[in-house]
C-alpha cells in the first residue's frame, strides 16, 4: 500500500504573515510548520501556480511581489510593482499574473516569464480578490468601494461588464464547477453568488464581517469566515442555510480546502494561528501557531498531486 | 570598495519612502489589558452602558445615544462621544453580550476628529481570582489610506490616537471602579 500513499501525498499550505513580514509553510500531513521563508513588507496576498511549483505572494508594503521556489522552498525572486498590492491571481495556464492595487483603480497583468512585462488596466475603486474563470476567459474583480465585480476579458483586457452585489465585496472564490464566483460582501454579512455566464446573483447570509470563502469538490458546502466573530460558518449552498458555526480564532482572514486531507484551514490574523476544520466532523482538529498577523488571502493551498 | 558601497547606497535610497510609508492595505492590532481590584460584575456594568461612557472615562464629557438606520437597512444604536480636549468619537453598537461580558463597537472616522479608520474593538471582562482583567482588541488603520499618507493621518498618529485614548480610559476606569461607589 505504500504507493497508495505515495499518490496521496499531503499538500502544503502557504499562509503570509503580515506582521512578521514572512511566509509559514504549513505541511498539512503533520500538521507542523515546516518552513518559515522571508519576503517583502506586509505580505498578504497569495496565488498558487501548482505547474510551475511556484507561488507568488503580494507585498502590500514593499510594493513587491516575491516568487517562491515550492522545491527549495526559497524566494527566488521580489517583482517591483508600482502599486498597492493586495489581492493576486494567476491565469489558468500561469502564464500571466494580475494583481490589484488597493490605491488605485487599477489591476496589472503581469508576465510570469517576463515579470517586467506589466500591463496596467482599469477596475472599480480598492480593487482586492481576484479570481479567473476555468476556461480562463474571464478576470472577475472585487471593487471593495464601489460594491461591485468588474468583469475582463483576459485577451484584451477590457471590461465585459459590472455587476452590483453587497457592500464591500472583498474576497473572490471560484465554485469547484467552476459555474459560480463566490463573492463575501464584508459590511452586507452576505455571501453572493454570481453566475459566471448570466452575471445572475443570488445571496446568502453569513456572520459578521465574511472575509473569505471555500468551498467542498462536491460544491456542497461553502465555508465562510467571520473575521469579527471568530467563527466559520458553513453554508449548504442549495438552500443558504447555515448549518453550523465553527468557533475559530479571532479576525480568522484567510481560508481554503484541500482535498487531501479534506480539511478546511483559517488564517486567524488576531490570535496568529491557523484552525483546521475536518470537514467530514466540522469540528476543529487542530491549532497550528503561525507568525505575526496571519492572512493567507486567496487560494494558499498548494496541491503536489497537480503538476504531475 | 568605496565606490561599491556609495552604489549599494544609491539603489537602496529610492525604496526607502516607499517602504517606510506603505501601509494602508495591511491593517494593524491593537491589544490593552488592565487588572482591577474589584468585582467583574460591577466593571462590567460600567463598561456595557454604551450611553455613558463619561462614567468611567475621565477624558469625555458627554455620551449621546440615538438608533438610526445602518448600512444594512437594520436599527442600530450609535453613540456621539464628546470628549473634554474637543474631539468627537461617532461609534455604532455591534453587541453587548451579557453572559460573555463582551462589548463590541466600531468607530466611524467620517464623523469623528480622533486619526484612525476601521475600529472595530471588542472590550472584554474576565474575572480572575478577585480581580478583574479588562482587555480591548481591534483591529485598525490609519487615516489616510494611500501610500504616501499625510504624516497626522499615518500608522504612528493612528496607533498614538488609539493609546491615549485607552491609556487615560483604562486608569480612570480602574480608579472608578476600585472606589467604594
Amino acid at each position: 500500500m505504500l504507493w497508495a500513499n505515495n499518490a496521496a501525498a499531503g499538500n502544503f499550505a502557504y499562509i503570509t504573515n503580515q506582521g512578521s513580514n514572512t511566509v509559514s509553510v504549513l505541511d498539512i500531513d503533520s500538521r507542523k510548520v515546516t518552513h518559515t521563508i522571508a519576503v517583502g513588507k506586509a505580505p498578504v496576498g497569495v496565488a498558487i501556480a501548482d505547474k510551475q511549483q511556484r507561488i507568488y505572494i503580494s507585498n502590500a508594503n514593499s510594493q513587491t511581489i516575491s516568487v517562491i521556489d515550492h522545491r527549495s522552498k526559497q524566494q527566488l525572486q521580489e517583482i517591483r510593482v508600482n502599486i498597492q498590492p493586495v489581492g493576486i491571481a494567476l491565469s489558468r495556464d500561469e502564464k500571466t499574473l494580475y494583481a490589484a492595487d488597493w490605491e488605485g483603480a487599477q489591476v496589472i497583468a503581469i508576465e510570469t516569464a517576463h515579470p517586467e512585462k506589466q500591463t496596467a488596466f482599469k477596475a472599480g475603486k480598492t480593487p482586492s480578490g481576484m479570481v479567473v474563470s476555468a476556461d480562463n476567459k474571464k478576470l472577475f474583480i472585487a471593487n471593495r468601494d464601489s460594491d461591485d465585480i468588474t468583469v475582463i476579458d483576459t485577451r484584451t483586457l477590457k471590461q465585459i461588464t459590472r455587476v452590483p452585489v453587497g457592500i464591500h465585496p472583498f474576497a473572490l472564490t471560484l465554485s469547484p464547477d467552476g459555474k459560480t464566483v463566490y463573492v463575501v460582501n464584508v459590511v452586507s454579512n452576505s455571501l453572493s453568488l454570481l453566475n459566471v455566464e448570466t452575471y445572475q446573483t443570488q445571496t446568502m447570509k453569513t456572520g459578521q464581517h465574511p472575509y473569505g470563502a471555500a468551498a467542498t469538490p462536491d460544491g456542497r458546502w461553502i465555508y465562510v469566515t467571520n473575521n469579527h466573530a471568530e467563527s466559520v460558518s458553513v453554508i449548504e449552498s442549495a438552500t443558504g442555510k447555515i448549518v453550523k458555526t465553527i468557533a475559530v480564532g479571532e479576525f480568522p482572514e484567510g481560508i481554503d480546502y484541500d482535498p487531501v486531507s479534506q480539511l478546511v484551514i483559517v488564517a486567524n490574523w488576531g490570535t496568529d494561528n491557523l484552525s483546521l476544520i475536518d470537514t467530514r466532523t466540522n469540528e476543529v482538529t487542530s491549532i497550528v501557531p503561525c507568525e505575526k498577523l496571519c492572512r493567507a488571502f486567496g487560494r494558499f493551498i498548494f496541491n503536489t498531486g497537480a503538476s504531475k | 570598495m568605496k565606490k561599491l558601497l556609495g552604489m549599494i547606497a544609491i539603489t537602496l535610497l529610492p525604496l526607502a519612502p516607499l517602504t517606510a510609508a506603505a501601509h494602508g492595505a495591511a491593517a494593524l492590532r491593537f491589544e490593552k489589558s488592565v487588572t482591577i481590584k474589584a468585582p467583574a460584575a460591577k466593571v462590567w456594568a460600567l463598561l456595557k452602558d454604551f450611553s455613558n461612557e463619561q462614567a468611567w472615562h475621565s477624558g469625555v464629557e458627554s455620551t449621546k445615544v440615538e438608533t438610526k438606520k445602518d448600512e444594512n437597512g437594520d436599527d442600530a444604536t450609535y453613540r456621539t462621544v464628546k470628549l473634554k480636549n474637543g474631539g468627537t468619537m461617532y461609534e455604532k453598537l455591534r453587541s453587548a453580550d451579557d453572559a460573555g461580558m463582551r462589548l463590541k463597537y466600531e468607530y466611524v472616522l467620517e464623523k469623528s476628529t480622533l486619526q484612525f479608520s476601521n475600529f472595530y474593538p471588542t472590550i472584554s471582562v474576565t474575572a480572575n481570582g478577585g480581580d478583574t482583567v479588562v482587555t480591548v482588541k481591534g483591529s485598525y488603520t490609519r487615516a489616510d489610506s494611500s501610500n504616501i499618507p499625510k504624516p497626522e493621518q499615518n500608522d504612528d498618529a493612528a496607533t498614538k490616537a488609539i493609546n491615549e485614548f485607552f491609556d487615560t480610559g483604562f486608569a480612570s476606569l480602574k480608579s472608578v471602579a476600585e472606589s467604594g461607589k
